[in-house]
């Protein structure tokens, strides 16, 4: 994929920081499609040139594009969608350092062989990749923290990472957006892949209405 | 003379009014007797699986040639194969030559007869015995002499003219005349019908077997045997981008498929 | 999208009951709203169709995990109805609610036992097991259904996911295959396949692939999924080294076709606007080459 070597390597991430925007879209995602399997990638800025090449460069997750919800063990859309988003990516400075996946039951939040297999891919050109499991269980329409697991890929394998989430702009404040989003039915303006695909007009990339909605209901 | 006769209004009131009130309630009553009666027709388990399997070779006849060869095959076999196939393999009873000695059609045609024969048999000797001696009405259309001791019941005139029929016939003009009403009145979103759908109904898309499983089995076998395959996907992506030149394409494909069915029908895979 | 703002009456209520119920609509959260502010004080003024509107909300009230509704109208569907199986089905489900999910089986077997012919309980039963995770028991119980009830495409569908949650994908062919079978003018049962025999690879199966998609495209010309899934595979095909030359210039062309399609259809939206072009020209690259 991207030819610059990841040169935050040195930095051990023993904490994960995800932006408002990216937190609450994945929230989201999950919400929407209660009774499904979703998943989705995380993207941050990509590091300008500009900046100093080693220096302690926080590591926030920034963004998500959220995929699919549907066909999860069917492997064409995702190849379909990765390649987009890639693209996407290359034209806007973004690049991918994460993947989320919410299975389908309440229960079961282990990372199954398609989360191995999608992470392995985007681990090629990003071996720092975040693996987020969500954990369904903790999920309800008041979050009293974020309900994730952290993993790795290390050596062929889903490891579990051990580091400290961060939500911006505070644990609370992001918990408590995230929860009058839900309140206020906005999953309902979330688009994903799948969704595009039903309509191309609709911008999974960016999701600029929902951007708009969070920032309102952050204020 | 017939033409001129003239009835009592009493019959009117009396009689003819009476007789359609009568046979309106006993139609309702009856209807609930066999709601109350009606065991749900109890389809059997074999039934409800043959159906199916019916359903499922006859669309496996007529779509298979969305699949491609080897599926067509395989399901083929899952029917027809001389030793483990569905059509071969199961047995069942041709059905019983003589009504009376299946349990099941025997209760089933007391059922019918109590509900329906019965009570038109009681309610119209009744009818006889009580408005005997008298002409109804007349019927609009000219009849034959042959149906006035029919028709005519109680009344021993020779020369009255056919078309003036008893109350008995009366009332079995109306028996079959009201059952339009009775769709009218029972069909509709009432109490009635609103009870009989809670209770449990039948499911399972038992669609009505026919009679003789045995003869049905053996009707799809051979129908699926002469069955011939060819997949009218083969060439779907050059058809769609309009690149389709059936000159070059069937040739090549069709001694490749010639070849494939001879080795395919000889020896059926699983 | 507050339902109660929309209904003022509980006599809009009830029609609106009754048309979710009409065409089959679940919409839990709506009616146990809609139960909570309008029919719960007026059952008695629905007549006898208030049996049917009960057992609408108490699966409803279940759906959204609310216990007490439901046990309230469980209670009074018993007493009026004491041997129906439609209330023992709303019993089982509220097991199922508990946690009990053990003696709710049971008690579908015993549903099963005293009418083999009836669907509901088969079906039950697997969604327990599917939602327990253990997908094999739940397998094995669908096949077996399935040697019964044949041509029950419902069935067929959920055993296809769930060979292909497994990873068997031969065995989840099979089951896209009866769909086909059954509903062959629907563009969506050949897609599936598309998917499918993509996601299994080889060259056979891409070949597979290309045809189904074909045919979704044929039978719906505006399927996304399946111009995607054309595109794909046609790509992979054209560069793969063990396809013979000229069937490579075949998929070349189907390739191109695609291509040009998909850049119609985004020309006519104004998503990423002006990067939308180069986007698409990366991906077309960065799929052609993989192959």
């Amino acid at each position: 994929m991207s030819s610059t070597p990841n040169n935050d390597s040195s930095v051990t991430h023993q904490q994960v920081t995800f932006d408002l925007r990216a937190f609450c879209k994945v929230i989201l995602h999950v919400t929407k499609y209660p009774q499904n399997p979703v998943n989705g990638v995380l993207l941050r800025e990509k590091r300008k040139s500009s900046e100093k090449d080693t220096g302690s460069r926080k590591f926030v997750i920034q963004d998500a594009i959220p995929v699919l919800h549907m066909s999860k063990y069917t492997t064409p859309m995702m190849e379909f969608a990765l390649t987009q988003i890639e693209q996407y990516c290359k034209g806007s400075d973004m690049e991918v350092v994460g993947y989320y996946q919410a299975n389908e039951s309440l229960k079961d939040n282990q990372p199954d062989i398609v989360a191995l297999r999608i992470s392995e891919k985007l681990a090629e050109s990003n071996p720092n990749l975040i693996v987020v499991m969500v954990n369904n269980d903790q999920l309800n329409s008041n979050l009293e923290c974020a309900p994730f697991a952290l993993y790795q890929v290390i050596e062929g394998k889903l490891r579990p990472k051990e580091a400290r989430i961060n939500l911006l702009p505070d644990e609370d404040g992001a918990l408590s957006t995230v929860s009058a989003l839900i309140q206020a039915k906005s999953y309902r303006q979330l688009i994903d892949f799948d969704n595009h695909l039903e309509d191309i007009s609709l911008n999974y990339w960016v999701n600029p209405s929902l951007n708009d909605e969070i920032e309102q209901l952050s204020s | 003379m017939a033409d001129d006769l003239v009835l009592d209004p009493d019959i009117r009131v009396w009689v003819f009014v009476p007789i359609i009130i009568i046979t309106f309630l006993v139609g309702i009553v009856r209807h609930y007797v066999s709601i109350l009666l009606s065991t749900q027709k109890k389809v059997e388990l074999l039934q409800v699986q043959d159906s199916q399997a019916m359903i499922r070779a006859r669309v496996l006849r007529e779509n298979g040639k969305y699949l491609p060869e080897q599926s067509f095959l395989m399901r083929r076999h899952f029917f027809n194969d001389e030793d483990t196939g569905y059509f071969k393999t199961q047995k069942r009873q041709a059905p019983a030559q003589n009504p009376m000695s299946d349990p099941n059609m025997v209760t089933e045609m007391l059922k019918g007869n109590v509900t329906n024969v019965l009570p038109m048999i009681l309610i119209g000797g009744w009818i006889n015995w009580t408005f005997s001696g008298f002409v109804c009405s007349k019927v609009p259309f000219p009849l034959t002499l042959r149906f006035k001791p029919m028709l005519q019941r109680g009344v021993e005139l020779q020369t009255l003219d056919a078309s003036w029929v008893s109350s008995a016939s009366w009332y079995f003009l109306n028996v079959f005349g009201l059952r339009s009403i009775y769709t009218l009145v029972l069909g509709e979103n009432n109490a009635a019908d609103q009870s009989r759908v809670m209770q449990d109904q039948m499911s399972g898309a038992a669609m009505a077997m026919p009679q003789d499983p045995k003869a049905a089995f053996k009707a799809e076998w051979e129908a699926l045997e002469v069955a011939k395959h060819s997949w009218v996907l083969k060439n779907a992506d050059k058809k769609l981008i309009g690149a389709f030149q059936p000159e070059n394409g069937d040739a090549h494909h069709q001694g490749k498929s010639q070849h494939a069915k001879n080795g395919a029908s000889s020896a059926p895979s699983s | 999208m507050d339902i109660t703002k929309e209904i003022g009456s509980w006599q809009e209520a009830r029609d609106r009951l009754r048309k979710w119920r009409d065409e089959n609509e679940r919409k839990s959260e709506d009616v146990v709203d809609l139960f909570i502010s309008y029919i719960g004080s007026n059952l008695s003024k629905l007549g006898d169709e208030k049996w049917v509107v009960m057992e609408q909300v108490a699966i409803a009230s279940m759906d959204m995990h609310n216990l007490p509704i439901a046990e309230d109208l469980i209670m009074e569907l018993k007493e009026r109805f004491p041997k129906s199986e439609r209330v023992r089905l709303l019993q089982i489900q509220r097991l199922n609610l508990l946690g009990r999910h053990e003696d709710a089986m049971k008690g579908l077997d015993a549903m099963i036992d005293r009418d083999p012919t009836n669907s509901v309980p088969y079906k039950r039963k697997i969604a327990i097991l599917k939602s327990l995770g253990r997908t094999t028991e739940a397998i094995k119980e669908l096949s077996e259904y399935l040697n019964r009830f044949m041509s029950d495409q419902e069935a067929w569908s959920e055993l296809c996911d769930l060979y292909l949650s497994e990873g068997e994908y031969n065995r989840a062919v099979f089951c896209a295959e009866e769909l086909v079978l059954h509903t062959p003018h629907n563009f969506f049962v050949h897609q599936r396949l598309g998917d499918i025999r993509y996601t299994m690879g080889g060259i056979e199966n891409l070949k597979l692939a290309l045809s189904y998609y074909s045919q979704a495209l044929k039978l719906n010309a505006s399927s996304m999924r399946s111009i995607f899934g054309l595109f794909l595979s046609a790509s992979s095909l054209s560069t793969n080294p063990r396809v013979p030359p000229a069937d490579k210039k075949e998929y070349t062309r189907v390739v191109t076709w695609a291509v040009d399609q998909i850049t119609k259809r985004y020309s006519g939206t104004n998503v990423l606007e002006d990067g939308k072009a180069e986007m698409l020209a990366g991906v077309f690259g960065a799929l052609q080459i993989q192959g």
